[in-house]
């Protein structure tokens, strides 16, 4: 960062800029990415059986939903959303609007692989996150296991370097 | 008389009249004394000097010897008297010749007299400047100098106007000073987040700030809590927990 370059983040929150996010933000910025997914899922759904009354209203029936598939789905949908959102932007939209950015133990963006890995790991144990309230440094179970970290970054723009992962 | 024309002016005619007197008698005397010098000589030189001084008569009674005999008082007296008079003369003198010189001086164009014959910027040349400055205090003078009222006299507004190159200046200081830096400074100062915010009024943004200081404060009380319970389970607050 330039010596003089403007800071477009408040005064009181400076302070705490780049250091490591606690349990309720993350928590929070998690919630809102879910809904966020499963908002996505529902319209799509409510779109397609909208589609379906549309194209054949006469012999149309409500769909019936199999949970089990709609799970998957939305796993998978949340693994990509999340493997995508931290490799382009470093963060998603619910860590986006909590201040938050997803980086390596380097302070860099996270490559494709190690993005993909902890997407799956929250996905298939998304519990891991509380260990965040207790760990030295905010740090989840994910974050231990793929040596990540995230940190308050108010900054709309990311000012971290590319990614150092292979 | 010339003391009459000094008499006209209101000079004192006394000085002069004794310097008419002793000139007088010294006159007289040089007189008496060089008549008795001529009768000794005339004598001396008209009588054959054989006669003045025969062999046969003993030294101390030849004629030469005993009419020197004779004139040798009178040498002395006109001796003295030449002394007195000179004595007198050099006195009357004093007395007399500051009024003279003053009268000649002021008749004079002295100024224009020296001018005329004087090369005045030879002597100058000739003398040493350097070693005058020298023995001269500076710091006495400058130390008497009224700068506040030379200052005075002084358009300095004027001088800078006419004499400043403006742009020059301008350009140095404007090189010297860290514009960037000063700005940015100013803007931390005067958190121009937080005016854009209220200028604006967005709304979102204040709520999405709002959120985010709460999320904060939770963060910490968590971590505080956190740490309050491994206390109190007896562990160090640092370090203990992470299961690394």
């Amino acid at each position: 960062m330039s010596e003089h370059e403007l800071s477009t983040i408040p005064k009181d929150a400076r302070a705490f800029q780049g250091q490591a996010a606690g349990v309720v933000t993350r928590c929070a910025g998690a919630v809102i990415d879910v809904v966020l997914v499963a908002l996505a899922l529902v319209s799509a759904y409510v779109g397609l059986v909208g589609l379906r009354f549309l194209l054949d209203p006469r012999s149309f029936s409500w769909p019936d939903p199999a949970l089990l598939s709609f799970m998957s789905l939305m796993a998978a949908l949340t693994g990509l959303y999340l493997t995508v959102a931290w490799v382009l932007g470093g963060r998603t939209f619910g860590d986006m609007l909590m201040g938050l950015r997803v980086v390596t133990a380097r302070g860099r963006r996270l490559g494709w692989v190690r993005a993909a890995a902890r997407a799956v790991a929250y996905v298939a144990f998304p519990i891991g996150l509380l260990w965040s309230a207790v760990d030295r440094r905010s740090r989840s179970v994910q974050d231990l296991l793929l040596r990540t970290s995230v940190v308050y970054d108010w900054n709309p723009r990311s000012p971290l370097k590319e990614s150092d992962d292979v | 008389m010339p003391s009459r024309a000094l008499e006209l002016r209101g000079e004192p005619p006394r000085a002069l009249e004794a310097l008419d007197l002793v000139v007088g008698g010294t006159a007289v005397a040089m007189a008496v004394v060089s008549a008795a010098g001529t009768v000794v000589g005339t004598v001396v030189g008209t009588v054959v000097g054989k006669a003045l001084e025969p062999s046969f008569v003993p030294e101390r009674l030849r004629p030469r010897q005993v009419i020197a005999g004779v004139l040798r008082p009178v040498v002395r007296v006109g001796g003295v008297q030449r002394r007195r008079l000179t004595f007198e003369a050099a006195r009357q003198l004093d007395a007399v010749l500051p009024p003279v010189a003053d009268l000649v001086m002021s008749r004079l164009p002295l100024t224009d007299l020296v001018r005329r014959h004087l090369d005045l910027d030879a002597i100058v040349a000739d003398v040493d400047l350097d070693a005058v400055v020298m023995r001269l205090d500076l710091d006495e003078i400058a130390a008497r100098l009224d700068v506040d009222a030379v200052l005075d006299r002084l358009d300095l507004t004027a001088t800078v106007v006419n004499r400043v190159e403006f742009r020059t200046v301008v350009d140095a200081v404007l090189a010297e000073v860290d514009i960037a830096g000063i700005v940015s400074e100013v803007l931390d100062e005067i958190d121009l987040p937080e005016i854009i915010r209220e200028s604006t009024g967005t709304m979102a943004s204040e709520t999405v700030q709002t959120v985010r200081m709460r999320g904060v404060g939770a963060d910490e009380a968590v971590s505080r809590l956190a740490a309050r319970l491994k206390l109190g389970r007896g562990r160090p607050a640092a370090g203990g927990a992470t299961p690394e």
